[in-house]
């Protein structure tokens, strides 16, 4: 009895001390927090994690995206320009009618991604090269579109998405739980999801297996260029403009969330959940180094450093294990 | 018994290698038929033709007598009930084992929309129940151990229900016990009247559960063993070794120099250890040719490679001429005079976009400096001699090394080394893929080394090479010295029979 009782508390001990490791994210969240409400007096109000919900909608919206991309073994460096492609485009078409508008640039992101897939997957781009070039095209087109900053966006919309009841950012809220949710499900529980980590694994065994690993990348660039063009309309409707550069920085944010947060450069491991928390954190951070007064300039500097040292940590980690594991 | 799988006149080649010459047979039911044959005879080819894998350059396959076109493993598992566990695995270690049991039907699984891990879990313990209860269904595939993963892709296979199961090289990871569990399940499935192909190194375990034995050797089909009495063992084994053996003439070989084997020892081992080998202890004397044999796999190639310090934790020493050296990388290794040719020649040895002068002078190329600047008239001048020396076949210096053939490319790879004054040659597998021509090129190279008094070393897989070349042959199996031949001493069936345990 006594040694079953063992078994079982090295059993679930283990697995405590698993998940706690797993869940490190979150510890970094919450220490980054006291540190910076000890820091800095305008940290420590209710507007400041307000407006923390509020920017962190479209990194978690693009990460998202990016995280599907990296699971499979490829990168999306176009999902900052197709943001900025969905502010110009639904900035000229929101006179039109909001819901019309917002369809046709997700059927132009969709198209997108579906270039992308199809590169990547068929025609066998490079993904790094592949998405590269797409970003330019697109950083092109949006400046045709929309050389200048400007366009219609209607109150009601922006009324809508960043509606706060007292101080606290609802649908924000509510998008960042829903994206948690979505991301849960169709990464973990089916078999689109399945599919993406067996061939970020190794397409080969994937193939072997039976699944289609050239379906599957194209259906994650569509994904990837669909929730980079949802990021887009938040974004439109927090500058209540349309601007052809406006979804640049989210590229570099994208690719830090989906590092820190515990999905591996080589593809096939990781998930959602961390790049939700890790894009928490770094709207976090943007915000404190605001409020530290800390210009612009610096913030690239620290994110840099940020990206290359999480990349650095991961693989060392992994040649850790590889070398336990033979 | 009905015939269940007809193969006709099958036909494979890539680029610069014949895998597959005019195959044909015909497999029935409710039989166990094994499948062995030398390294790169075509096993693992026929069975990837077989499973839709690759496309046959020629010929057909039936099935039930019916012509299939088999286009890919998924079409020849669901339409025509063939299976095959590959010899590389081909579970994906980033999903868990329950879900790579079910890949192909995660969708039928789902659940108000999601994948029902009650579901998956049930499944995952019904197919894994008869063969490896005791495989926790939740585990990473990529966690499970070598032995597990065979256990686990069996299981996976007859949850299939196949009429045919094919195992290509399984039982090396598994121990005695877990054979015989294997083994007692092949015999539940041939009573149920299905094909089984079992492919193996271990020619006790071909011997001991197979009814019929396909030997194959260089792409072709040598023949077929009854074995259906199980009582003769040895003379079954015999037949076997004597098809697997049959050599075509035609290789020149150089004459041996061996009269000029000082008693110097020149390169020694001792007690040479990592993750691969077990005590490899080796004197190789001034100007001998001493070559590494035995089934791919075991050790020969990682013996070179650790002498050269490329296999990080290696242990043990290295002396060379009587005096201890450490080699911990390769740039070591070249100062002290142990230089390392890779078998894969065009991706380790060459810079294949720049030319010939540019890849023979590079290793030595500081040599030819004065106060840091290339002189580049001595360069080429020395080049040149090199070039010329080995005969290498080249418009000039600067033709790009892509437009040389194989055996001209080894040359330049052999000669960026002579360059440097080498005090022992470690080669992996220099002739490999290179025509008889180039091949007897190399052989008469590598003796002039000798007769200089260079040691070599050399990994060779060709049964003719390892005859008529080398002054000694040192057979390795599972990162061991198992038996040692003088010259003298070698002979066909012997040495081949050395390497199987």
């Amino acid at each position: 009895m006594a040694k079953e009782m063992k078994n079982f508390a090295e059993k679930n001990g283990k697995k405590l001390v698993i998940s706690l490791a797993n869940s490190y994210i979150y510890l970094i969240l919450l220490v980054f927090w006291v540190i910076s409400c000890a820091a800095s007096p305008f940290f420590r109000t209710v507007s400041t994690f307000s407006n923390i919900l509020i920017s962190t909608v479209p990194i978690a919206l693009i990460s998202l995206g990016q995280t599907t991309a990296v699971l499979s073994g490829g990168f999306d460096l176009s999902v900052g320009a197709i943001a900025s492609m969905a502010t110009c485009i639904a900035s000229v078409t929101m006179q039109y009618g909001v819901f019309p508008s917002i369809i046709v640039v997700l059927i132009i992101a969709l198209l997108i991604g579906f270039i992308n897939g199809v590169g990547i997957a068929v025609l066998n781009i490079d993904s790094f090269i592949m998405t590269l070039g797409m970003m330019f095209i697109l950083d092109g087109i949006n400046l045709l579109v929309r050389p200048v900053p400007g366009g219609y966006v209607p109150e009601g919309l922006k009324g809508f998405l960043l509606l706060k009841i007292g101080d606290f950012p609802l649908i924000a809220f509510l998008i960042l739980v829903l994206a948690g949710i979505f991301g849960y499900i169709i990464l973990q529980k089916r078999r689109f999801g399945r599919a993406i980590y067996a061939v970020g694994g190794n397409p080969r065994s994937a193939w072997l297996a039976g699944i289609n690993p050239v379906s599957t990348r194209i259906k994650v660039y569509m994904m990837s260029a669909f929730c980079a063009a949802l990021a887009g309309i938040f974004i439109m409707a927090r500058i209540s403009s349309g601007n052809a550069n406006a979804g640049d920085p989210y590229l570099f944010d994208s690719f830090i969330t989906v590092f820190m947060g515990g999905t591996l450069v080589t593809g096939g491991v990781g998930g959602y959940g961390g790049t939700l928390v890790a894009s928490l954190i770094i709207a976090s951070l943007g915000s404190i180094l605001q409020f530290l007064g800390v210009s612009i300039w610096y913030q690239f500097i620290i994110k840099g450093f940020l990206l290359a040292s999480i990349a650095g940590l991961q693989l060392y980690f992994i040649r850790k294990r590889s070398e336990k594991g033979k | 018994m009905i015939e269940l799988i007809k193969v006709d006149n099958l036909k494979k080649h890539f680029p610069g290698i014949v895998a597959l010459k005019e195959v044909s047979f015909s497999l029935k039911s409710g039989r166990i038929y094994g499948l062995v044959g030398e390294n790169g005879a075509g096993k693992s080819t026929l069975v990837k033709t077989i499973m839709g894998a690759y496309q046959p350059d020629e010929g057909e396959i039936y099935i039930k007598g019916q012509k299939a076109l088999i286009k890919s493993p998924w079409q020849a598992r669901y339409y025509f009930g063939i299976d095959a566990i590959f010899q590389d695995h081909s579970l994906i270690p980033q999903l868990s084992v329950a879900e790579n049991l079910s890949i192909d039907c995660l969708d039928k699984l789902y659940r108000w929309g999601l994948i029902s891990q009650k579901e998956l879990k049930r499944r995952a313990q019904e197919v894994l129940h008869r063969v490896c209860p005791d495989v926790n269904c939740e585990k990473l595939a990529g966690d499970l151990s070598e032995a597990e993963c065979v256990l686990v892709e069996l299981a996976r296979a007859i949850a299939r229900d196949p009429n045919v199961l094919i195992l290509d090289e399984v039982t090396a990871p598994l121990e005695r016990r877990t054979v015989e569990k294997l083994f007692s399940i092949l015999r539940e499935l041939k009573e149920k009247d299905k094909t089984i192909v079992f492919i193996s190194h271990r020619l006790g375990e071909i011997l001991e559960i197979c009814d019929e034995i396909l030997v194959m050797k260089d792409g072709k089909l040598e023949g077929i063993i009854d074995n259906t009495k199980k009582n003769d063992f040895s003379s079954v084994r015999w037949q076997i070794i004597n098809l697997m053996t049959g050599t075509e003439k035609g290789l020149y070989f150089p004459e041996r120099t061996n009269k000029q084997i000082s008693n110097d020892v020149a390169l020694s081992l001792r007690g040479i250890h990592n993750k691969y080998l077990h005590e490899i202890n080796l004197d190789i004397y001034q100007g001998e040719l001493v070559a590494l044999a035995g089934l791919q796999g075991h050790g020969q190639s990682t013996l070179l490679r650790s002498i050269a310090g490329l296999v990080p934790g290696t242990e043990g020493d290295i002396l060379l001429d009587g005096k201890k050296i450490t080699i911990s990388s390769p740039r070591q290794a070249i100062e002290q005079g142990v230089f390392y040719l890779s078998d894969r020649r065009d991706i380790e040895e060459l810079w294949f976009t720049h030319d010939v002068g540019f890849n023979v002078s590079l290793p030595t190329i500081t040599s030819r400096a004065k106060l840091g600047i290339i002189q580049s008239a001595i360069n080429r001048e020395t080049s040149q001699s090199i070039v010329k020396g080995l005969n290498v076949v080249t418009r000039s210096l600067s033709t790009p090394i892509r437009h040389l053939s194989g055996g001209n490319r080894q040359k330049v790879a052999l000669g960026k080394y002579l360059l440097a004054k080498p005090k022992v040659l470690l080669l992996d597998q220099p002739t490999m893929g290179l025509d008889i021509h180039a091949k007897e090129e190399i052989y008469q190279l590598l003796r002039k080394l000798c007769a200089q008094g260079v040691p070599i070393l050399t990994v060779l897989n060709d049964l003719e090479e390892i005859i008529n070349l080398p002054d000694r042959v040192i057979v390795m199996r599972e990162g061991k010295i198992v038996r040692e031949f003088l010259q003298e001493q070698i002979n066909e069936h012997d040495l081949l029979d050395s390497y199987y345990g």
